[in-house]
């Protein structure tokens, strides 16, 4: 993208304007930045090469006669090498945020088990409209989001004696504890309410799971256990007792399998 | 018919007396000097609002009691407000009458739990109170007696914690209800060395003209398989007497089908319902005996706190809080002479 300087020649448009009689007045800041004029190179540069400490470009040092009488006619790999390319790489951003964050879901690793829209579409104001001098917010849900907000809150704005990084979270944990434990008990008495009220609800999805899965499961314990009465009455037939069996082996039926063909044989 | 106050009233074949007797309005004492003075009931309620909620709803309250007992036919001499729910509770024919002294009495209870206090303000909080997050302990009303607060203390923690669990229970409440400190008794033993255990306090809700005791609701589902199986016995009994009347082939078979849904009710190849295991495990040596009522339905705090104004009303309410009667209606604890900690 081509650096756009056009902003920093505007004293110099101005005195042009003035001196053609396009502007009648001298804007209030004229004289200002006339005398603390604004950088006009905005193009960045390299620390080292400003300093002159850069080394000569090797790209420039091809096909000149060296001391020797000898020629370089090609690069090195030392050439090719691309030198400090730290200064190509994305800076490491680090926050207070991000390490409060840390903190209060490696401490409350179930707030992550809560249900959370992730597209957010309108963020940046939703952000703008809240105000940390309470942690109930109208555009935002309690989570761990509002204790890192209002601890920073707190941390800036406390008064008369201010609040150190621990004690500003400790502040806003606790309110945070409060808050959800008033929220969890209204949507329990809500609930209760309204059942006493006549509400009912449907099924969880866990219910409705357990639900799916009888469909399949019951026709098979059906299957599984006439497989069962076959596989132990061979078994007890090659036992070492002969073919009468013992009277242990006769007697293994257990209840729960005549429970289940009862079931499975009334279901049918 | 009417004879000297004493009315005759024919009801089914007996005669039944029904004297001409109907129940006032109790007096609270705290309530009645308010009146007398036509002052504020001090860092609670104001003057129009006390009437309203008491000398003006609880005479309502009372006049449909009245009402609806007469409709009824019911006699009133030698009873009481208790006496009428227990008996009334599982008998839905009578709803109105049971509804109407629960209310009365649930509301007498509330009221006479309470004391004026000087600590706290009546104001009108605007909306923006309501992102308030409640101030922990910020409250000078505690208990005195000291085998409540050891008993609070080793049953919820601390008065703090108390506190949080009463109120936020009173917060959640939307509608008309009660938050409830109870005591629950638990019956042990045989008809002849009965013993009465009183070891846990507990909070717990009650909504519109829901009344606390449990023991009181015992035997209902019961009651109710009960009747559905004497309903398909005559159904069966009926379809009996119709097919030998209109000979073995014809069968009705709407009354078929109604029987064929009565016996899948009752023959259910399932676990029993929650209700039903509550119904024979929970409630069948249990009782609650009530020792503090919060009523938190916005009847009471529009008129005074407006309508962002209950938390501000809870914390008051808190501050009204008589413990000397809290500490009256508590039954002797029975400790544990062990504990595993």
């Amino acid at each position: 993208m081509k650096i756009q300087t056009g902003a920093t020649g505007v004293y110099e448009r101005t005195s042009r304007f003035i001196k053609a009689g396009v502007l009648r007045d001298t804007p209030a800041w004229y004289t200002i930045v006339g005398s603390h004029p604004p950088f006009n190179d905005m193009t960045k540069k390299q620390k080292l090469f400003e300093a002159g400490a850069q080394k000569a470009d090797p790209f420039k040092q091809i096909n000149i006669k060296k001391a020797d009488g000898y020629y370089k006619t090609r690069h090195s790999k030392n050439d090719l090498k691309v030198q400090h390319n730290s200064i190509f790489r994305v800076q490491k951003l680090q926050f207070i945020e991000d390490q409060i964050r840390d903190v209060f879901y490696h401490q409350h690793p179930w707030e992550f088990s809560r249900p959370k829209i992730l597209i957010e579409n309108n963020d940046a104001d939703t952000y703008k409209k809240c105000d940390w001098s309470h942690m109930l917010q109208l555009y935002k849900p309690l989570d761990g989001e509002s204790v890192v907000q209002r601890t920073l809150w707190l941390l800036s704005n406390s008064k008369p004696t201010p609040m150190s990084l621990e004690e500003a979270y400790d502040a806003a944990r606790f309110e945070f504890y409060q808050l959800r434990m008033s929220e969890e008990m209204s949507s329990t008495v809500s609930r209760e309410e309204s059942e006493l009220l006549g509400a009912v609800y449907p099924t969880t999805h866990m219910e409705w799971g357990l639900k799916q899965e009888a469909e399949y499961i019951d026709p098979w314990t059906v299957a599984a256990a006439e497989m069962t009465q076959i596989k132990e009455s061979g078994k007890s037939s090659k036992s070492k007792e002969g073919s009468m069996g013992s009277e242990s082996t006769v007697a293994r039926e257990s209840i729960w399998e005549s429970a289940i063909v009862e079931g499975g044989e009334s279901s049918q | 018919m009417l004879k000297n106050g004493i009315r005759i009233k024919k009801s089914g074949l007996s005669l039944r007396q029904v004297r001409n007797f109907s129940f006032q309005l109790p007096s609270i004492s705290t309530l009645d000097q308010v009146k007398a003075a036509n002052s504020d009931y001090d860092g609670l309620f104001k003057n129009s609002t006390v009437k309203q909620i008491w000398y003006e709803r609880g005479q309502h309250l009372l006049d449909g009691l009245n009402q609806t007992m007469e409709d009824h036919g019911l006699d009133k001499t030698g009873t009481d407000l208790q006496t009428i729910i227990t008996g009334l509770i599982s008998k839905p024919q009578l709803y109105g009458v049971y509804s109407y002294s629960a209310s009365l009495y649930t509301l007498q209870f509330f009221l006479e739990s309470l004391k004026p206090n000087n600590t706290s303000e009546i104001s009108t909080p605007t909306a923006d109170t309501l992102l308030k997050t409640p101030a922990l302990n910020e409250y000078t009303n505690v208990p005195t007696n000291p085998v409540l607060v050891d008993w609070i203390n080793q049953l919820f923690g601390s008065i703090d914690e108390f506190r949080t669990l009463l109120l936020n229970s009173a917060r959640g409440i939307k509608g008309d209800g009660y938050v409830w400190l109870v005591a629950k008794l638990t019956v042990s033993g045989k008809t002849e060395n009965t013993k009465y255990i009183y070891k846990e306090l507990s909070v717990t809700n009650t909504y519109n003209a829901g009344v606390v005791d449990d023991g009181l609701r015992s035997g209902q589902v019961t009651k109710l398989k009960g009747q559905k199986q004497a309903r398909l016995d005559n159904l069966r009994k009926r379809a009996d007497e119709l097919s030998q009347l209109e000979g073995s082939s014809t069968q009705n078979t709407e009354l078929q089908a109604e029987i064929a849904q009565l016996e899948d009710d009752i023959n259910l190849k399932e676990l029993g319902t929650v209700e039903e295991a509550e119904d024979i495990t929970v409630y069948a040596n249990k009782k609650l005996v009530p020792l503090l009522a919060i009523d938190a339905s916005p009847r009471n705090y529009l008129l005074d706190y407006g309508v962002f104004g209950k938390n501000k009303y809870l914390d008051n309410l808190w501050e009204s809080i008589d413990w000397d009667v809290v500490a009256k209606r508590m039954p002797p604890r029975s400790k544990q002479f062990f504990s595993i900690d």
